[in-house]
């Protein structure tokens, strides 16, 4: 059982890195570059949109990671990145969400390794999309 | 198809490679814990007892931060203090880690610490980080402290010098897998024409002592060099006769790449988890040496201290009875150069089974190569000849008048090289009998 185990969380987790292009616990570092801009909204239950500018929860290497309106990098892929920006948004609704904000919206804007096309995404916590 | 399967994971192996791993890899981690990222460190490092890698200047975690993970979201952190506590105590425990002491019980406790810290961490998830709490647990859960550790001279660990090689399995399994999906994550435009690499150059990754090498090469020629040396090695470790090959390779790939990029404690780690490939074939490979010559006596001392997996059986040719067993070379041979038989009962003479020697000895691995160059091979020879002969002439001194070698050192007459031997007397008597038969 033991060796089944293991050898299904090895080739698992390999596998879960190329799937979710996320090479954190895959092996797969170096894959590309992923350049990423993120902006953060928080949307009101009148429709409201109000950008959110981090406060101090965000130091050292998280900042690196999250600040927004500024290019960063990363060589554990796009599903890492997804993973970190949506820690943050899930963190801050749940922490400190302001009185009537129903939810926290990260627009990102990234590209792989510098000139590859442009793509856009949302990640919204709690996301409505179902 | 049962009995293979069970064979390939539970037959019974020594656990002196789980030792070596557990000194080796327990010295990687302390690098980590110290800040000793890199072979080649920049000018000014200094080593820190603890590093104290967190610190409310660059914190890791948000506050009252849960883990975005499944199952592990009840885990909070701890305050700075506690955090630093228990980072020196990882340090502390690592130490005693190398040693081999009380390994079963704080073999444990330091991989559910080191966990601990982690999987608080992810915002600044490495793979050398991820790599640790994996060796470091099946290290721990392995009787890794049957040799070379407090507990094995202390003789508190319970009958260890031998155990399942399930453990060195899941360890080579684990190597295997880093290549393979490594490999599979590059197959991609970014590496086949070398963007990847320019990426890496542009950003100033590139800072260590090899970096110029980026310059003068073609990007694509490094990726696609790196792309062919990984998917290389997801399979030749598991070739017998690439092995070798595939230790060296993988090693001059890691040391290149520690020169040129920080890469942290990775590549120290996947070379020292090459250990687990090492066959120790304990005591299977005959070395015969003259024991009546003072010199070969210090060469055999000297070899014997570098025999980390005791694999060779160091025999005094001398000795009637180990004489009596000897018929696969005749007299003239024994008398002229030292004389090794393989496990498979190969003979090698002179200055080839020097090279032998060295190749299967960890510290001499790599360079033991240099001696295969037609130039350095055939310089070796003669030197060996000379040396041989004055040792006849010069040097030698009557039987029982050396007392260069400690009896510990020299094999008792029976043992697994034994076999060894048999196989290579087979051979010669076969040999001889076609001969004749001709």
């Amino acid at each position: 059982m033991s060796v089944v185990g293991f050898l299904v969380f090895l080739v698992g987790m390999g596998i879960r890195s190329i799937v979710l292009q996320d090479s954190r616990f895959g092996w797969g570092m170096f894959m590309h570059q992923v350049n990423y801009n993120v902006t953060y909204t928080w949307v009101y239950e009148d429709g409201f949109l109000h950008p959110h500018v981090p406060g101090s929860e965000l130091r050292g290497r998280t900042w690196h990671k999250l600040s927004p309106g500024t290019w960063h990098s990363t060589w554990y892929a796009t599903g890492a990145m997804r993973a970190w920006i949506s820690g943050y948004v899930k963190y801050m609704f749940h922490n400190h969400a302001p009185p009537g904000a129903i939810a926290l919206r990260a627009d990102v804007v990234y590209r792989h390794n510098k000139s590859g096309q442009r793509y856009l995404e949302m990640i919204m916590f709690p996301d409505f999309s179902g | 198809m049962l009995s293979r399967w069970s064979c390939f994971w539970f037959s019974p192996v020594s656990t002196e490679n789980l030792a070596l791993l557990r000194i080796f890899f327990g010295a990687a981690f302390f690098m980590k814990l110290t800040g000793t990222a890199r072979f080649f460190l920049g000018d000014g490092h200094t080593m820190r007892f603890p590093l104290h890698t967190f610190n409310s200047e660059n914190s890791y975690f948000l506050g009252s931060f849960r883990l975005p993970i499944t199952g592990f979201a009840w885990i909070t952190p701890p305050s700075l203090g506690v955090y630093r506590a228990v980072e020196s105590l990882v340090l502390v425990l690592c130490v005693f880690f190398i040693a081999g002491l009380l390994t079963r019980w704080l073999g444990p406790l330091l991989v559910i610490l080191y966990g601990y810290l982690f999987i608080l961490t992810q915002f600044t998830y490495s793979h050398h980080g991820f790599l640790f709490l994996i060796a470091l647990s099946l290290l721990a859960c392995s009787p890794c402290s049957g040799y070379l550790s407090v507990d094995s001279y202390l003789g508190t660990s319970r009958n260890n010098q031998v155990c399942r090689v399930l453990p060195i399995r899941m360890i080579q399994i684990l190597v295997t897998t880093i290549y393979l999906f490594s490999f599979v994550s590059k197959l991609n435009e970014g590496w086949f024409d070398g963007t990847v690499i320019s990426i890496l150059v542009e950003d100033g990754r590139l800072d260590g002592d090899l970096a110029p090498l980026a310059t003068f090469v073609p990007p694509w020629c490094l990726s696609l060099g790196v792309l062919v040396l990984e998917g290389f090695l997801v399979f030749s470790f598991w070739n017998r006769r690439l092995r070798s090959t595939a230790i060296l390779v993988g090693s001059i790939m890691h040391v290149g790449l520690d020169m040129m990029m920080d890469v942290t404690t990775f590549g120290i780690q996947m070379m020292v988890l090459y250990i687990a490939f090492i066959d120790p074939v304990t005591r299977k490979t005959a070395v015969f040496y003259d024991g009546a010559c003072p010199l070969c006596a210090r060469s055999i001392r000297l070899l014997s201290l570098l025999d980390w997996f005791q694999r060779f059986a160091w025999l005094d040719f001398r000795n009637s009875h180990v004489r009596s067993l000897i018929r696969c070379v005749d007299d003239e041979e024994l008398e002229n150069q030292m004389v090794l038989v393989t496990p498979t009962g190969g003979i090698e003479l002179g200055f080839q089974s020097w090279r032998y020697i060295l190749r299967k000895l960890p510290l001499t691995f790599i360079p033991s190569h240099i001696l295969h160059l037609p130039i350095i091979s055939n310089a070796g020879r003669g030197i060996y000849h000379i040396v041989a002969r004055s040792r006849l002439g010069v040097v030698h001194c009557s039987p029982g008048r050396c007392g260069y070698v400690h009896p510990r050192i020299v094999s008792r007459t029976e043992g697994p090289w034994l076999e060894s031997v048999r196989l290579a007397n087979d051979r010669r008597e076969r040999s001889d009998m076609a001969r004749t038969y001709c």
